[in-house]
C-alpha cells in the first residue's frame, strides 16, 4: 500500500492513550464477569450460566468504551486543553510557518447531497451558509453545489425551481449550482464521487454537508486554514450540535447531544487523534487525496452483506488513513449543526439503515493495509447494533435461567465426588451491586458532563438555569431508559434480518415535527409489544420474583405503542419547553445562523404559488408554468433524435397528459416527458391552448383569481 | 305603433371585439409575466403579438403567437445550473484481503492490532470456560 505521509508525530500519544484505555476496558471486564458468576445460583459452572456471564462480559466491554471515552473527555474539557488539539494550527505557534495570507487560501466547494428531502428547508440551509460565508469577506473561496439523487419528477422540477429562485435572490450566479444525477448509482458515496470526477479538479476542498446540515462561514473558513497548514490531514470532521426540533423525542436528543456531547465528542479526539471517523457530514475533505484514495468499489455478492457499501464515510475515513492522510476531529470547533430525528420511528428506520451499513463493515475488518484503529472502528461501530442482540441474548438467557430455577428440580449430588450438596444459591444483594455498578457506567458520565457545564463553563443558563439543567437531565435520562428496551428490541431485530441476508430500503429521512399515529405506531411496534406481554407473562408465571428484575425492560416493550406516540408529540415538546425544560444554547441564544434557517424555512414554505400551482407539483409547473418551464428547458441537453418506438410513445404520453392532466401519468412516464425538451415544449404549447376551465380542471391551474 | 326600446326582446349577448381582444391580453400579460423576461421587453412584446392579432383572436391563439417569438429566455435571466466539466478520475480502490486464504491467514495473524482484538475477545469468551473448568 502506498503511504503518502509516513510518519504522525501524534502516533507514539495515540499508542500510549489506546493501549491505556484497552487495559481499563479489559481488566474490570474480566472482574465484572468474574463477579457475575458470583451472584448466579451455580456460580457459572452450567452452560447456561456459562453463556450469560460470556455475553455479559462482551457488554461490560463494550459500555466500557462509552464511559471511559466520557472520562478522558471530561478531564480533556476540564484542562481545557488537548496537545494534539486539531484547532491549535488555527494559533501561531514560535517556529511555527505563518497561517496563508487570505488571498492564497484555494478554492472550497460546499456540497449538499440531497435526495426527496424538504425543498424549503433545504434552501434555507443553503442560504444561511451562503450569507454566513459571505459575511466573512471570503465568500468568493466558496461555492455551493447541490447535487440531487432525487427520484420524483415533482421533487426535481421543485428543487431546480427552488434553486433558480434562490440564485436570483441573492444574486449567485456562478455561486450555486444545482445538478440532479439521472441515475443514482451508490447512493450518497457515488453522488459525491460523481461530484468528484466532474468537477473535483476544479477545487483544492469539498465540504460535505446532509440535507438539514448548517454551518457558520466562519466556522468553514477556519476548518480551511487548519487544512491550509496542517498539510497532512485528509478529512476535518466537526461535530455538530443538533437543532431545531421541537416533539418530545427530538427534544431530549438534542438536548443529550448538546449537554453531553461536546465531553464525548472530547474524548473520541483523546483516543483517536489523527485516526478519527468521518461521519459523512459537515466535515471537510482534501479533495485530491479523497479522489486518488477513497474511490468505493462495490462489494462481491449480493446485498446486504455485499454490493453498494452502504455507510460510506467510515470506510472513506479508513481508506484516507490507509494512504496515510489524517483524518481529525475538530471538537472544540463550534458552528456547526445539524438536525436529529423527530419520533421513534423515523429514528429506528434511520437505524435499519446505519445497523446493515455497520454490519457490512465486519466484511472489511481484514481488509488489506487498514490502520488497526480503522479495524477497532469498524467493529466497534457493528457493535454498536450488536450489541443490543447481545443484550436482548443476556435477557432471554437470563429469564430461560430464573424459569429453569423454578421448574427443574435442583441436582444436589452432581456427578462429581465432593463431601457437600450443591446448593443453587442467589443471591440479590450481589445482583444489586452488579446493577448497581452497571448504572454508574451508563448514567455517571451524564453527572459529569452536567458539572462541567455548570461549574466549568458556566453555561448553565443557556440550558434554562442550573435546576432547569438538572431536572432536564433526570428527564433525559429516565426517557432513555424507557425507550432503551424498544431500541433494543428493534436493533436486534434488524442484525436479525441483516445476517439472514434480507435486504433493507434506503428512503430519504422525515425531517419534519410530524407526530406519529396510532394506527403507524400499532403497526410498527405492535409485534414487540405482544412479544414484550408474552414474555413477561411467562416470566411471571414461573418466576414472578424475577419478574420484577425484568419489568424495567419488559413493561417498556409492552407500553411501546403509547410510548412511541407520546415521544412523538410536538405539544408535548412545547410544553416543556415552555417551561424552561430540555432546552438547548440554540433555543436560548440562537445564532444568526439558526434563526436565519428557521425564518427562511418559513419565507420559502410561504412564498406565492403561480398559477396556484403548488410548490410540490413539479411536473405541473414544469409543463403550465412559463418560467419554469423555460427554466427546465435551458438546464435540459439538446433533443437528440429517437427510436420511431419511443417516440412514438412519447407522443402517446403528451396525448395522454393533454387529455387527462398529470394525475394519468406514472412517475416514469413523468420523468421521461422531462427528459425530452421536444415533447415538453410541445405539452406546453398545447396546454396553454386549452380553454381556461379545462387548464384549471386538469392541472389545477388558475389563470385568474 | 312605435315601440319603446324596454319592449324589445334582447338578443343573446355577441362578444364584443373589444372583450375578446381584452381576454387575450390578459392571457398574453400573465403569460409573459411567468416568463423570465426583463419588464420592459415584456411590455414590448405584449404590445407587438396584441397588434398583429386578428380581430376576434382568442387568448389561446395570442399565447401561440407570442411563443413563436419566444425560443430562448434571454441571456442571464436563467440561471447556469453547473460548472463546465473538467474531468478527473476517481478510481475505485481494492477493499480486498491479500489473496489466498494460507497467505490471508498469515498476513492477519501478523497484524498486531487483529492480535489485539482477538485476545481481547477471546479473554472475554474464556473466562466463563475458566470459571466452569474452576468449578469442577
Amino acid at each position: 500500500m502506498r503511504r503518502e505521509f509516513l510518519n504522525a508525530p501524534w502516533g507514539r500519544a495515540a499508542r500510549r492513550r489506546r493501549l491505556a484505555l484497552s487495559l481499563l476496558i479489559i481488566l474490570p471486564s474480566i472482574a465484572a464477569s468474574a463477579y457475575v458468576g458470583s451472584v448466579l445460583p451455580h456460580k457459572g459452572t452450567t452452560l447456561l450460566e456459562a453463556a450469560i456471564v460470556a455475553v455479559y462480559s462482551v457488554l461490560f466491554a463494550w459500555i466500557s468504551v462509552g464511559f471511559w471515552t466520557s472520562i478522558m473527555g471530561f478531564f480533556t474539557l476540564l484542562r481545557r486543553y488537548d496537545r494534539f488539539a486539531i484547532s491549535h494550527a488555527l494559533r501561531q505557534a514560535p517556529g511555527q510557518e505563518p497561517l496563508p495570507p487570505r488571498e492564497t487560501v484555494r478554492r472550497t466547494a460546499v456540497l449538499f447531497p440531497v435526495c426527496n428531502e424538504e425543498t424549503a428547508r433545504v434552501m434555507a440551509g443553503i442560504k444561511t451558509t451562503y450569507r454566513s460565508l459571505r459575511s466573512t469577506g471570503e465568500g468568493d473561496r466558496f461555492d455551493i453545489h447541490i447535487l440531487s439523487d432525487s427520484k420524483d419528477p415533482d421533487k426535481w422540477i421543485e428543487e431546480e425551481a427552488a434553486w433558480a429562485a434562490l440564485v436570483r435572490e441573492l444574486g449567485a450566479e456562478g455561486r450555486i449550482f444545482y445538478r440532479r444525477r439521472k441515475v443514482n448509482l451508490k447512493r450518497k458515496s457515488g453522488n459525491v464521487a460523481d461530484f468528484c470526477r466532474r468537477y473535483g479538479e476544479e477545487y483544492t476542498y469539498m465540504a460535505v454537508f446532509d440535507a438539514d446540515s448548517v454551518m457558520r462561514g466562519s466556522t468553514l473558513v477556519k476548518m480551511v486554514r487548519i487544512m491550509e497548514r496542517r498539510r497532512h490531514v485528509g478529512i476535518l470532521q466537526t461535530a455538530p450540535a443538533c437543532f431545531g426540533r421541537d416533539t418530545l423525542l427530538g427534544r431530549v436528543q438534542q438536548f443529550a447531544g448538546r449537554a453531553y456531547g461536546p465531553m464525548f465528542a472530547a474524548g473520541l479526539h483523546f483516543w483517536q487523534l489523527g485516526d478519527a471517523q468521518y461521519w459523512g457530514h459537515n466535515a471537510l475533505i482534501r479533495i485530491r487525496p479523497f479522489m486518488r484514495y477513497c474511490g468505493l468499489p462495490r462489494l462481491p455478492g449480493k446485498p446486504p452483506r455485499g454490493g453498494d457499501i452502504l455507510s460510506h464515510d467510515f470506510v472513506e475515513a479508513a481508506l484516507m488513513r490507509r494512504a496515510g492522510w489524517g483524518v481529525w476531529l475538530a471538537f472544540d470547533l463550534d458552528g456547526s449543526w445539524e438536525e436529529c430525528p423527530p419520533n421513534l420511528l423515523s429514528e429506528l428506520k434511520r437505524d435499519r439503515r446505519w445497523c446493515q451499513g455497520n454490519l457490512q463493515h465486519l466484511r472489511l475488518l481484514f481488509t488489506e493495509g487498514l490502520f488497526p484503529a480503522h479495524r477497532a472502528l469498524f467493529l466497534n461501530g457493528a457493535m454498536s447494533y450488536v450489541s443490543a442482540l447481545l443484550w436482548f441474548a443476556f435477557l432471554m438467557l437470563s429469564s430461560a435461567e430464573a424459569v429453569l430455577e423454578a421448574v427443574v428440580t435442583p441436582n444436589y449430588f452432581p456427578a462429581t465426588k465432593s463431601l457437600f450438596p450443591a446448593w443453587p444459591v442467589w443471591q440479590p444483594l450481589w445482583a444489586m451491586i452488579l446493577l448497581g455498578t452497571t448504572a454508574v457506567i451508563l448514567f455517571f458520565p451524564k453527572i459529569l458532563s452536567t458539572l462541567l457545564v455548570i461549574f466549568k463553563f458556566r453555561r448553565a443558563g443557556l440550558f434554562g438555569g442550573t435546576w432547569r439543567l438538572s431536572l432536564s437531565v433526570v428527564i433525559e435520562v429516565l426517557l432513555s431508559a424507557l425507550l432503551a428496551p424498544v431500541r433494543m428490541l428493534f436493533h436486534s431485530k434488524f442484525v436479525f434480518i441483516t445476517l439472514l441476508g434480507r435486504q433493507i430500503g434506503w428512503g430519504s429521512q422525515q425531517r419534519d415535527d410530524r407526530s406519529t399515529g396510532w394506527l403507524e405506531a400499532m403497526r410498527f411496534h405492535g409485534g414487540g409489544a405482544l412479544f414484550g406481554a408474552l414474555w413477561g407473562f411467562v416470566v411471571w408465571l414461573y418466576a414472578p420474583e424475577f419478574f420484577w428484575w425484568i419489568s424495567p425492560i419488559v413493561v417498556p416493550i409492552v407500553l411501546s405503542v403509547p410510548l412511541s406516540v407520546f415521544t412523538s408529540r410536538r405539544d408535548v415538546g412545547l410544553w416543556l419547553r415552555r417551561r424552561g425544560l430540555l432546552l438547548i444554547p440554540e433555543e436560548t441564544a440562537p445564532e444568526r445562523e439558526i434563526r436565519e434557517v428557521a425564518e427562511c424555512t418559513r419565507e420559502l414554505e410561504s412564498a406565492p404559488e403561480p398559477l396556484g400551482l403548488p410548490h410540490e407539483a413539479g411536473f405541473a409547473r414544469a409543463v403550465v408554468d412559463p418560467g419554469v418551464n423555460a427554466l427546465h428547458l435551458a438546464q435540459l441537453p439538446a433533443s437528440r433524435s429517437l427510436a420511431p418506438d419511443i417516440a412514438r410513445r412519447r407522443d402517446e404520453l403528451v396525448a395522454k397528459a393533454l387529455e387527462d392532466g398529470p394525475k394519468a401519468l406514472s412517475m416514469r412516464a413523468k420523468l421521461a416527458l422531462l427528459g425530452d425538451p421536444e415533447r415538453l415544449a410541445e405539452l406546453h404549447r398545447r396546454v396553454w391552448n386549452l380553454p381556461e376551465s379545462e387548464l384549471a380542471k386538469r392541472w389545477g391551474a388558475r389563470l385568474s383569481d | 305603433m312605435p315601440s319603446s326600446p324596454d319592449r324589445v326582446p334582447c338578443p343573446p349577448a355577441a362578444p364584443r371585439a373589444d372583450d375578446a381582444r381584452e381576454a387575450a391580453a390578459e392571457r398574453l400579460l400573465l403569460y409573459l409575466r411567468l416568463f423570465p423576461m426583463p419588464m420592459e421587453r415584456r411590455l414590448e412584446l405584449a404590445l407587438d403579438v396584441l397588434r398583429k392579432l386578428p380581430e376576434r383572436a382568442t387568448p389561446a391563439e395570442a399565447v401561440a403567437l407570442a411563443r413563436t417569438r419566444l425560443d430562448k429566455p434571454e441571456a442571464g435571466r436563467i440561471p447556469s445550473a453547473c460548472r463546465p466539466l473538467r474531468r478527473g478520475r476517481m478510481p475505485s480502490q481494492y477493499l480486498g484481503r491479500p489473496r489466498t486464504e494460507a497467505q490471508a491467514l498469515a498476513r492477519t495473524a501478523s497484524r498486531r492490532s487483529v492480535v489485539l482484538l482477538l485476545t481481547f475477545v477471546a479473554a472475554l469468551l474464556a473466562l466463563p470456560l475458566l470459571l466452569y473448568t474452576a468449578a469442577h
